[in-house]
């Protein structure tokens, strides 16, 4: 085999494997879509719901993302971690979502709680169930970066660096947003102790 | 340990201590300088606490059918997208190179031709079409001329003889 193919094979396999599974797609290898899906639809949907904060425009996103993902697999280069630019798109989206107004948040109920696990008294889960709402008023209020930053901070489990690339801003800007997101959710839950 | 609340910059210190991301080594400096500091404990408390309701918030899981659904979109896409969308995909999705440098080689030789290919005839003005006939003229007089005089010397050499 050529040095030049050999070298090359080599350099894929050094990448992550979704960079990796994107190239194969890329060349024709429909069935690296369904790894890639697996394995991200969780965390995009997760942090779509908890950026639009209503459950059925958080899955239609996700299939934007993703569809944009697959339609883009003939210019993909594997410049940046795949992580980045999949929650890039999805940030993209969320944002005009909001800006647009559209979305009609959710209200929690009792029927959202799990049964199984919590206490069995309607009281009790009526008490869950407005802890629920203002932890998730309370994330509504922050501005949509810091609220974005938090997200993928707190949920998503995203490095300073990461984060930064998604939003397109400094290391020390996303430190600075986190910080100050924090403050304002400290401030705002400080009663729910 | 420099305070992390008082130095400029040092805060995601506290940060990375609250979610556990520093390594061991970090964690001990911190927890030493919490021991010390009463701001960065409470700091420290008050974020944790925030910390811990935020994880009361549990996603909603994803739809069983939402692949299915991202799947069909996916054949919508494709059979609705114009004819030139996917040549031009299914020639996106091939390297370049080679045809990138076909195509150079042969506008290398297109613009060879172009410089090697012979200058046309300088455009013939009617003043100079006339001194050319006239030198024409001139020169089959002159060449008459020459036969004339030659047949009479041959005249003379035979005559001599």
């Amino acid at each position: 085999m050529p040095e030049r193919v050999l070298n090359s094979m080599e350099a894929v396999a050094a990448l992550e494997p979704d960079a990796e599974l994107m190239l194969r797609l890329k060349a024709g290898d429909a069935d690296s879509f369904g790894p890639l899906l697996a394995r991200h639809r969780g965390p995009v949907i997760h942090f779509l719901y908890r950026m639009v904060q209503n459950a059925a425009v958080a899955e239609e996103l996700a299939q934007e993302v993703f569809l944009r993902v697959y339609k883009a697999r003939a210019s993909y280069v594997a410049s940046a971690k795949f992580t980045t630019w999949l929650f890039r798109i999805a940030l993209h989206l969320a944002l005009n979502n909001l800006r647009d107004g559209r979305v009609d948040r959710e209200s929690v109920s009792i029927e959202d709680l799990p049964v199984a696990d919590r206490g069995p008294s309607a009281e009790q889960r009526l008490i869950e169930a407005a802890r629920l709402a203002e932890i998730r008023r309370a994330i509504r209020a922050l501005p949509e970066k810091q609220r974005a930053a938090v997200l993928m901070h707190k949920y998503e489990e995203m490095g300073y660096a990461q984060i930064a690339e998604v939003l397109g801003c400094s290391e020390s800007a996303v430190k600075s947003l986190l910080f100050r997101a924090y403050e304002a959710l400290r401030a705002r839950l400080a009663h729910m102790g | 340990m420099e305070c992390p609340i008082q130095a400029r910059g040092k805060k995601d210190l506290l940060l990375d201590y609250c979610s556990h991301s520093l390594d061991a080594g970090a964690m001990a400096e911190v927890e030493e300088h919490l021991a010390a500091c009463a701001e960065c404990k409470a700091w420290t408390t008050a974020h944790m606490r925030t910390w811990s309701l935020l994880d009361e918030w549990q996603a909603a899981p994803v739809s069983p059918d939402f692949e299915r659904k991202l799947r069909e979109r996916i054949a919508l896409e494709g059979e609705s997208a114009p004819w030139w969308k996917s040549v031009w995909q299914s020639f996106a999705a091939r390297p370049l190179k080679p045809a990138l440098s076909l195509a150079l080689a042969v506008l290398l030789l297109l613009g060879g031709l172009l410089l090697v290919r012979p200058r046309s005839a300088p455009p013939v003005h009617p003043g100079q079409e006339t001194i050319d006939a006239d030198r024409l003229e001139k020169a089959l007089d002159d060449v008459d001329l020459l036969r004339q005089v030659g047949s009479a010397g041959g005249s003379k050499d035979s005559e001599a003889m």
